[in-house]
């Protein structure tokens, strides 16, 4: 009896944490180069935790993915707004060490290096890039020109496995170094930002399931708690 | 429940938002005004377990679990697209076609920098703004000038009565920032340097980098308000959307409370 209700409670909670999920991703509709938040759930079977054979059926969060498909682009005329369309993220050079991100809403720093709104500079081949000319210009291979002159080329990285890649905040993804490769299928789009890929009618639907199965797990605690109650009556009777 | 909070800094986002629309689109008319836009950026994440730690069976975790807090505001940016053109006939209208800002001085003896070059003639005959802030360095127009002509190159010259080649009285100077976006906004179409804009490099108009004087013509604001408009619904819809998470959130906990029976 006892088992069963905790199967429950496991569902009820994993709802919570499916909520938490969905409002993280609302929360961010509108942050460009933002990649939304699956979950996947796994049902702990008989053993699989080594753990005792009641504890069987439990829910739990089998997985959290974040969903890499590619965001909408938006066009903002900014010349230095880069999207990234297809694989690849920018390389930022950070105080903590060296970060990744989809989000391109870059400006110059005092000296003319381009930079992300926190200040942290992004990386082209040889280093930070910096720009001295009148014009910027980046071709959708990433090469920068300033006035018409070919001064860096932009670092886009892909790694094998993105599941890899945790996120940091501030829109930045960390992963270790030398998982990095050169991305080839990718084209950077100046002039543009990659939208959220956050599916809000999705979501909202989302928050409706969610909202409904949490309530059906409370009226199976709640029978549950009926039951054994009839039980300790009734059985005190006999 | 933290999906009340996250939900929250998605309402506080969006607010955001609707303010720097709201203030771009009550300056739809302002000539040389640059319109801003909010930059966002996910919240710091909270890892349980972390990606790559092994279990208690020995296993390998290998996605872990993260938990975002939402999202926050890093930066408006100023975007100085270029506003469009407008002909407007008045000899001291003058627009700056390419990069570069107007130097004035403000009555505390500052320079501050602008884009709009609605400038008029005060009692002394000195070139000043709206505000009567004169240009810098100072352009002083002869009482008896007949006609005044500003080149591209910011050389202005008069005619005199009597006078039969134009007289060259002075010319007016541009500067230009490495990044203009990390300008200051003092209002009044008025711009501050600092640490993140760089120090202004003065030069002649029409040269390195600098744009081009126009005059009879007056910048205008580059706020399209179609896109402005559409951003306004994109804004709305998602505020709504957070909300209606909250609601959530709440209802869920209410589904909660209920558990315990009186």
């Amino acid at each position: 009896m006892n088992a069963a209700m905790y199967k429950a409670l496991s569902g009820a909670i994993v709802q919570m944490r499916r909520l938490e999920v969905i409002a993280q991703n609302l929360a961010n509709v509108n942050t460009s180069g933002y990649k939304g938040e699956h979950l996947a759930f796994g049902e702990v079977l008989v053993g699989a935790f080594g753990q005792k054979e009641q504890m069987g059926g439990m829910v739990v969060v089998g997985e959290q993915r974040v969903d890499f498909s590619q965001g909408e682009l938006q066009q903002t005329g900014n010349p230095l707004d880069l999207a990234i369309e297809g694989e690849g993220f920018f390389v930022l050079d950070t105080p903590r060490g060296v970060r990744y991100t989809r989000q391109g809403t870059f400006t110059l720093s005092s000296d003319g290096t381009v930079v992300t709104p926190l200040g942290d500079p992004l990386l082209g081949a040889a280093g930070p890039i910096r720009v001295e000319g009148k014009e910027v210009k980046v071709t959708p291979e990433g090469t920068v020109l300033s006035d018409g002159v070919e001064i860096e080329r932009i670092r886009v990285v892909r790694f094998a496995n993105p599941l890899q890649l945790a996120k940091e905040g501030h829109s930045l993804f960390r992963a270790p170094e030398s998982d990095a490769q050169a991305a080839s299928a990718f084209r950077v789009l100046q002039g543009n930002l990659e939208q959220a890929n956050v599916d809000s009618i999705g979501a909202l639907v989302a928050l409706i399931t969610v909202q409904r199965q949490f309530e059906a797990y409370e009226r199976a605690l709640r029978s549950m708690d009926a039951a054994t109650e009839k039980m300790l009556t009734e059985g005190a009777r006999i | 429940m933290r999906a009340l909070w996250t939900a929250a800094t998605g309402m506080h986002s969006q607010q955001l938002t609707l303010d720097v629309i709201a203030n771009n689109l009550a300056n739809v008319q302002t000539a040389g005004f640059k319109r801003s836009r909010v930059d966002f950026q996910d919240l710091v994440y909270e890892t349980a377990p972390v990606p790559g730690t092994v279990s208690a069976q020995g296993r390998e975790i290998p996605s872990g679990f993260q938990i975002g807090h939402g999202a926050r505001a890093v930066a408006t940016q100023r975007l100085f697209i270029e506003g469009d053109l407008q002909q407007t006939g008045n000899p001291f209208d003058l627009a700056i076609e390419g990069d570069g800002f107007f130097q004035v001085v403000q009555p505390n003896g500052d320079i501050a920098y602008t884009r709009a070059g609605t400038f008029k003639k005060d009692s002394q005959g000195r070139l000043v703004t709206t505000e009567g802030f004169p240009l810098e360095p100072e352009i002083t127009i002869p009482q008896d000038a007949l006609s005044v002509t500003i080149g591209m190159d910011g050389t202005v010259s008069v005619s005199q009565p009597g006078v039969l080649q134009p007289q060259e009285i002075g010319t007016i100077e541009l500067v230009r920032f490495v990044n203009p976006a990390g300008l200051q906004s003092i209002g009044r179409n008025l711009f501050l340097p600092t640490q993140a804009s760089g120090d202004p490099t003065p030069g002649t108009p029409g040269q390195e980098g600098l744009g081009t004087l126009l005059q009879g013509f007056v910048e205008m604001s580059n706020v399209n308000v179609v896109e402005e408009m559409v951003n306004l619904i994109v804004g709305q819809r998602a505020y709504e959307i957070n909300s209606r998470a909250i609601r959530t959130a709440d209802e869920m906990m209410q589904t909660a409370n209920n558990l315990v029976r009186m």
